[in-house]
């Protein structure tokens, strides 16, 4: 690839430019600004002293920069570790089990704190049973894969068969909040399940390195004194804090872990911390742009995020991809 | 005199019950290239591995210390198709040999920094530090695995097939390469398929088949017709060119040797 099709190459993180990494910010933020304007099908600029945008529009736009910042995140970690760009934690289980907590406890009809926690609980379970299953079975990398989709289908099927057994009200709520929507935003919820992602986001910035390690194989990481075992647990443990987060806060938005870490890697590529930190970067935006979108295109009608990513990712992704190809016979890089 | 790159008494790799290679004895000379040869499911993978220490047992000494197990071994590794899907660049891709000297953040001193562009330089790469990996051809993304491996500045290096889809004037280009690194003093380990090239290039030679250590030594004391053609059960004739001293590997005849 030549150099001027990339992101400014993303050379190393101490070398970065100030100026690319400034650029973004402002670019970031003016999008920010801009998309706050936009309400009841029209746009104006945002007045941060109107009740509507202060208790309303804002927990709606921090929440869908966190959730977007969040799988993305997880999404480009998750990548290194099954070393597949398929991986997202939609796909391989983690958001399933973080549901399957979720609709477990809105079936049972608890409420509150324990909505976080069964999100957690869930896709930390979910994802130290894939783990735990792939060492019995001694599956290898592809093992990883396969497992993680086989028990997300269970969990698929384990949430399917509470909403089956449960009553409409409640059948209603969760199907609501399964569909990935961003509207139910309050800046309390916010407040406990941060620390929680930021912890996941700390963990996975700091095995960033090993995983680019990893990455070359089991036996050269070893050879380059990377703990292989202790580093895929980390990864997963820290995807799951981040997926369970974003999965308390929307529900399932299914592509954005998946689309937003390998565009970053088809346009410039980069170290798996600097791929993690724009990822975060730009899934935060992006999530941002559709939930926007899906509230004003349709108005009155409020268009859930998770069908609007389902919707606009796979279409953006095929766009890039044949734009990026362009008669190279390069592939999508993990 | 300096101790061996490896002196072992014993050498054992199982896979549960089965056992998958096993020497009595084994040496390699320290500044030598050595090369593992050997027909096809022969262990040469499986031997190279025990030496780094990933799998099986292996007791004896390595540059003087006595090995245990459980022990990082002070070398370099490099894989198969290592990086072929890497997004990194080549410089990034580099300084991941002073991983195990790098900090919790992975910050690079101007040490680490130098280690990196010496290690490019003797690899011929800095016109493409900045490039992708994922970009380059296979015999550049093999001198910028070699180069990752120097950057890791260790007295070991080991190298599993290095020469496999490189074309003749790369394998030729690489081999040289190696075979200066190991006069500058390091000993490097490989897996070779290409008997020719091995005989040409490497000091040491070790001749497995059958999960087995056959026979070690330099190609003057190991490559004969007779051996070759038994442990690769099809007739081979090796031939020392008198004139230019290069070996000559025919294989001859209609017919597998029983």
């Amino acid at each position: 690839m030549s150099s001027s099709r990339t992101l400014g190459a993303l050379p190393a993180w101490p070398r970065l430019p100030g100026a690319g990494l400034g650029l973004a910010a402002l670019g970031g933020l003016a999008l920010i600004w801009l998309l706050a304007g936009f309400g009841a099908g029209q746009w104006q600029a945002p007045d941060w002293h109107d009740p509507i945008v202060r208790q309303l529009r804002l927990p709606r736009i921090a929440n869908a920069l966190l959730v977007g910042a969040a799988l993305a995140m997880s999404g480009a970690a998750l990548q290194a570790l099954f070393r597949n760009p398929l991986a997202d934690p939609g796909l391989i289980g983690t958001s399933s089990g973080a549901a399957l907590g979720v609709i477990a406890v809105i079936a049972l009809g608890i409420g509150g704190l324990s909505v976080p926690l069964a999100a957690f609980g869930g896709g930390l379970a979910v994802t130290a049973l894939i783990l735990l299953l792939n060492r019995l079975l001694q599956g290898g990398q592809a093992g990883l894969l396969i497992i993680g989709v086989v028990v997300g289908a269970c969990c698929g099927a384990i949430v399917s068969l509470l909403l089956f057994l449960s009553d409409d009200l409640t059948l209603r709520g969760a199907m609501s909040w399964l569909s990935g929507s961003l509207a139910e935003a309050r800046f309390a919820e916010h407040g406990y399940v941060l620390p929680v992602m930021a912890l996941g986001a700390a963990t996975l910035l700091l095995v960033a390195r090993d995983l680019d390690c990893l990455l070359l194989g089991d036996d050269t990481a070893r050879s380059l004194g990377v703990h292989v075992g202790r580093t895929r647990t980390l990864t997963a443990i820290g995807a799951a804090l981040l997926a369970g987060g974003a999965v308390t806060l929307s529900g399932i938005i299914g592509f954005v872990g998946m689309m937003v870490p390998n565009a970053i890697a088809l346009l410039g590529g980069g170290t798996r911390r600097q791929l993690m930190l724009w990822s975060a970067w730009v899934g935060a935006l992006f999530l941002l742009l559709i939930d926007t979108l899906g509230r004003e295109l349709a108005y009155p009608v409020d268009l859930p995020a998770g069908v609007m990513a389902a919707f606009a990712g796979p279409a953006f992704f095929l766009w890039l991809f044949r734009r990026l190809q362009g008669g190279r016979h390069d592939r999508p890089r993990l | 005199m300096t101790a061996p790159a490896f002196e072992l008494e014993h050498i054992a790799v199982h896979a549960g019950s089965r056992c998958l290679f096993s020497a009595r004895q084994l040496q390699i000379p320290a500044g030598s290239l050595c090369a593992i040869i050997g027909p096809n499911g022969a262990g040469k993978t499986t031997l190279l591995r025990a030496l780094a220490g990933f799998h099986g047992e292996c007791h004896g000494h390595s540059l003087g210390q006595p090995l245990r197990a459980g022990q990082p071994r002070p070398l370099a590794w490099v894989g198969q198709h290592e990086g072929a899907d890497s997004p990194l660049c080549v410089a990034d891709y580099v300084m991941l040999g002073r991983h195990p000297q790098l900090g919790w953040l992975g910050r690079s001193n101007a040490a680490d920094q130098q280690a990196v562009a010496q290690a490019l330089g003797s690899m011929a790469l800095q016109g493409l530090a900045g490039q992708r990996l994922a970009t380059l051809s296979g015999g550049e993304r093999q001198r910028a695995a070699i180069a990752r491996a120097l950057a890791q500045d260790t007295p070991l290096m080991l190298l599993d097939e290095p020469c496999n889809h490189l074309d003749i004037r790369h394998q030729q280009l690489l081999l040289r390469q190696l075979q200066q690194l190991a006069r500058q003093g390091r000993t490097l380990v490989c897996v070779l398929h290409e008997l020719q090239l091995a005989a040409n290039y490497a000091d040491w030679l070790l001749l497995v088949a059958d999960g087995q250590l056959v026979a070690q030594g330099t190609p003057a004391v190991l490559l004969h017709g007779d051996l070759l053609s038994q442990v690769y059960r099809w007739p081979i004739r090796a031939e020392r060119q008198p004139a230019t001293g290069r070996w000559q590997l025919d294989v001859y005849g209609h017919g597998a040797v029983a």
